[in-house]
């Protein structure tokens, strides 16, 4: 069987990898900053998984026009749809 | 004003099929358009060439433009989408190819409309197979310098995708439908030619062969060397019922690597929690002999921290971290996995894993946006939408029950981080080595068993997900090896018809 390292020389690798560790994390929430466009001193809020799905549609402003579109005569609502809809 | 040249091949192409994608381009906006048709493919008969060039066009002029800025190729009888251009206008300057998703005119039984959705540029998979398909847009600087117009028109896709890409500063893929087709066929093609000689020209030692089982290449790396890989594994010295028999699962997993393996050059270190039974650390001692390293852990559990400490104990080049309730299945698996890191870019190679029962344990890790292991309880011959189980590709993340990393790569970003002692040190390690600049590469031409519950439901703890969402939530939400129209909270690759299905309710 093959014999362990030395225990100091082990706690200080370990130590030093921690503090690269420490290094990435920061750079990563930096650019992750900077993605959200938050300046230096915003507290960014606290991470969730989103759950919201893209339901653009059904937002309250897309009301009248989809009122309005229901409207159109059948021709032109198709012809829309034909263009619109992907 | 970006100027736009279309480029389709006429080899095999009828009339009506030229009228549908000519069209098309008429409706894309006023002034006229200029379309080149290449007629050099090896299958072109001259009678139907001379049939299709003659037709009238109106509004749009057959031949080249070299003063466009971009060049659209688009298959005959395919129909492009105004999105497509703006999407070119919009590029940044770097950006020399553009691809995006694909409609097929093919309705189902629910009918509804079919979607191919694509990740972003993936360089691997490109070479496994032509995933991006015959719609694609490169700036004109760009098709000059990659063969010219005509030989990029008539090539096969596969060939014009892999010319492309190979050399450009950056290729863009755009999460909207920039084409519509009326293929039905949604599988990517593969061309082992055009990858023979992609390899030729990058420079890469490998051999190419077409997978048995799916339409689809393997790019075999030729190793140029035999270096030692320390084989790092955490352990309680637990046993369970493997096959029938209560069996030490260290022991099974040391133990079935040494003899099934055709790679020899291996130590192991096995970091051992205090209570760890005598007779499996004998057990192991016997099994691995001169090979093996114990060392003593009696620290609160951290999976990252004991993976730190057996990777800071272990002499190789290379490390494969492996959980100890895992078992190799394909004999060549280490050297698939080694054989990636001949490319530098490299940082780490995962492979499939699979449950006792053979289905599918882990085919990679997509964001979406919580860490899921792709196709996880699919059947083994799961081949997954587009073949996604079956190429050799890019990942965002792979799990760290079996990984392969070099000692260079892990150095460099120290290590697993401990501040995630039990979930997604994996992921963040892999996002970390992605921030230095290297690859992360999924390959199920390695597989290993992995013996864990199929029933198991990681815990979830919230302190770990905020810790997680602080460093990389930008990524989370956002994976570029997945696709923000696909579903998302599920463990496959499904296009997400609730933004469409609501949108035609809502438009009647």
């Amino acid at each position: 069987m093959k014999q362990t390292r030395d225990a100091r020389e082990i706690d200080a690798t370990l130590q030093r990898w921690a503090q690269i560790d420490a290094d990435a994390g920061r750079r990563a929430a930096e650019r992750r900053r900077e993605v959200l466009g938050a300046r230096p001193s915003d507290e960014l809020p606290e991470y969730e998984f989103s759950k919201k799905p893209n339901d653009w549609v059904h937002l309250d402003w897309m009301r009248p026009i989809r009122f309005l579109y229901r409207n159109l005569p059948f021709g032109l609502r198709m012809a829309l749809k034909k263009r619109l809809v992907r | 004003m970006a100027q736009f040249l279309f480029a389709s091949s006429v080899t095999g192409a009828s009339s009506e099929s030229l009228d549908v994608t000519a069209a098309s381009i008429r409706r894309l906006g006023f002034g006229s358009k200029r379309w080149f048709l290449a007629t050099t493919g090896k299958n072109a008969s001259p009678t139907s060439d001379k049939a299709v060039l003659t037709a009238p066009r109106r509004r749009i002029t057959i031949g080249d433009h070299p003063t466009a800025e971009w060049v659209v190729f688009v298959p005959a009888g395919d129909k492009v989408t105004p999105d497509a251009l703006r999407a070119a206008r919009r590029a940044a300057d770097d950006v020399e190819v553009i691809y995006g998703d694909t409609r097929h005119e093919v309705m189902r039984s629910d009918k509804l409309p079919t979607y191919q959705r694509r990740p972003s540029y993936s360089p691997e998979r490109l070479r496994s197979h032509d995933y991006i398909g015959g719609f694609v847009m490169a700036r004109r600087s760009r098709v000059d310098a990659a063969g010219g117009l005509e030989l990029l028109t008539a090539a096969d896709s596969h060939d014009r995708n892999l010319r492309l890409c190979e050399s450009a500063s950056a290729v863009s893929r755009v999460a909207e439908i920039l084409n519509f087709t009326p293929s039905s066929n949604f599988l990517p093609g593969a061309n082992l030619r055009a990858v023979q000689e992609h390899l030729v020209r990058l420079g890469i030692a490998a051999d190419v062969e077409f997978d048995d089982s799916t339409p689809c290449l393997r790019v075999r790396r030729r190793l140029s060397r035999r270096p030692l890989v320390s084989v790092v594994i955490p352990t309680r010295g637990s046993s369970a019922e493997l096959r029938g028999r209560s069996t030490p699962l260290v022991v099974n997993t040391v133990r079935t690597l040494l003899q099934k393996s055709t790679y020899n050059e291996l130590e192991f270190i096995v970091v051992a929690d205090t209570p760890t039974p005598q007779e499996v650390r004998a057990e192991l001692a016997q099994v691995a002999g001169d090979r093996l390293m114990l060392v003593d852990y009696d620290q609160a559990f951290n999976f990252a921290a004991k993976n730190n400490i057996g990777v800071a104990h272990s002499n190789g080049d290379f490390v494969l971290l492996l959980n100890d309730d895992t078992e190799i299945i394909t004999p060549d698996a280490l050297e698939t996995m080694l054989s990636f890191f001949e490319d530098s870019t490299v940082g780490i190679v995962g492979p499939i894993l699979h449950f006792e029962d053979g289905s599918i344990q882990s085919a990679g890790h997509v964001f979406s946006p919580d860490p899921t292991d792709m196709y996880r309880l699919q059947p083994a011959d799961t081949r997954g939408a587009h073949n996604y189980v079956r190429v050799q590709r890019e990942a965002s993340s792979v799990i760290a029950a079996c990984l392969m990393t070099s000692r260079e790569v892990f150095e460099s970003v120290g290590g697993l981080s401990t501040q995630f002692p039990a979930n997604w040190n994996d992921v963040d390690f892999a996002l970390k080595v992605q921030q230095a600049g290297y690859r992360v590469i999924f390959t199920p031409y390695a597989k290993f068993f992995h013996f864990e519950s199929k029933t198991r439901v990681a815990l979830r703890i919230e302190a770990e997900v905020g810790k997680l969402g602080h460093r990389w939530g930008h990524v989370l939400d956002d994976d570029p090896y997945f696709n923000p129209r696909l579903q998302r909270y599920i463990n496959l690759w499904r296009s997400d018809f609730h933004t469409n299905r609501s949108y035609e309710e809502a438009m009647g």
